[in-house]
């Protein structure tokens, strides 16, 4: 299976702002199936972590509430063009995804 | 011929060892990979998670009595069109801030997300909530050890049911 993270970059001011796609069904173990009646088993991911140049920048913990193939934003800031963004996922099957992405130059800058 | 016969240890000894090594192997290298990805990631807050409540959130997190604060900004629609799918974008103007966290207050696990930063990272971010029906999203941010809080109602014409 291809990773399932996408990773894109976009200046936003000063910043760099990178926006992190999961494709990931995030069930929460409490629905039923429409056909078959039975439980849909828990299925989402619980942790998220980016880093910059092998530096740890942030680390976030995630439930069932985010929504169905969630998206995150963040902006970071003295981001340069070659640096190497990396992004790490976990969920609660003990299934880890990653993606890494190489900063371009941004035109207009 | 008889397949049995040809395969015992006895007349066959180099391809038992064969078979032993390989598996082995197969074990260390599984082993190896489980191991760096404990390494990275902070054990996932289960108690918050699994709370069903605001104030079990907040005991999860260790948060008592966090005080409101107008240097959290929190943008969030007033009303949502399709609770499966709510922006939710945070912002932090308290100095020091260490940890943000999301939470719904009348969706069944309360707790969205929860994010901590590193020195000198902008607190700042946005993602996408399951809302179950109109409440409030609260935040919470953790800053020099203490706790502050923000909150905004958030309308919701066609809940998540899965939320």
């Amino acid at each position: 299976m291809s990773e399932p993270i996408t990773l894109s970059l976009q200046p936003k001011n000063e910043l760099v702002e990178i926006v992190v796609q999961v494709l990931h069904p995030m069930e929460a173990g409490e629905a039923l199936h429409p056909k078959t009646g039975k439980a849909v088993p828990a299925d989402f991911l619980q942790t998220i972590a980016i880093q910059l140049n092998e530096k740890t920048l942030l680390e976030g913990q995630t439930g069932s509430v985010l929504a169905k193939n969630p998206v995150f934003r963040f902006s970071f800031k003295g981001v340069k063009a070659g640096d190497k963004f990396y992004v790490a996922c976990t969920d609660s099957k003990g299934r880890k995804f990653e993606q890494g992405i190489v900063v371009p130059v941004f035109k207009n800058q | 011929m008889d397949r049995d016969v040809i395969d015992t240890p006895v007349l066959r000894p180099k391809r038992r060892q064969f078979l032993r090594t390989g598996r082995n192997l197969l074990i260390a290298a599984c082993c190896s990979l489980v191991e760096p990805l404990r390494a990275f990631a902070a054990d996932w807050n289960k108690p918050a998670f699994d709370a069903r409540g605001w104030e079990g959130v907040l005991k999860g997190l260790n948060a008592s009595s966090p005080a409101v604060s107008k240097d959290i900004l929190l943008k969030a629609p007033a009303i949502a069109e399709d609770g499966a799918d709510v922006p939710v974008t945070v912002a932090s103007r308290i100095p020091n801030t260490q940890m943000i966290a999301v939470a719904v207050e009348k969706n069944t696990f309360p707790l969205a997300a929860s994010f901590t930063f590193a020195n000198g990272v902008e607190p700042e971010f946005t993602i996408y909530i399951k809302m179950k029906r109109t409440a409030r999203v609260r935040v919470l941010v953790q800053a020099d050890g203490k706790h502050y809080l923000t909150s905004r109602e958030v309308k919701v014409t066609s809940g998540s049911c899965s939320a």
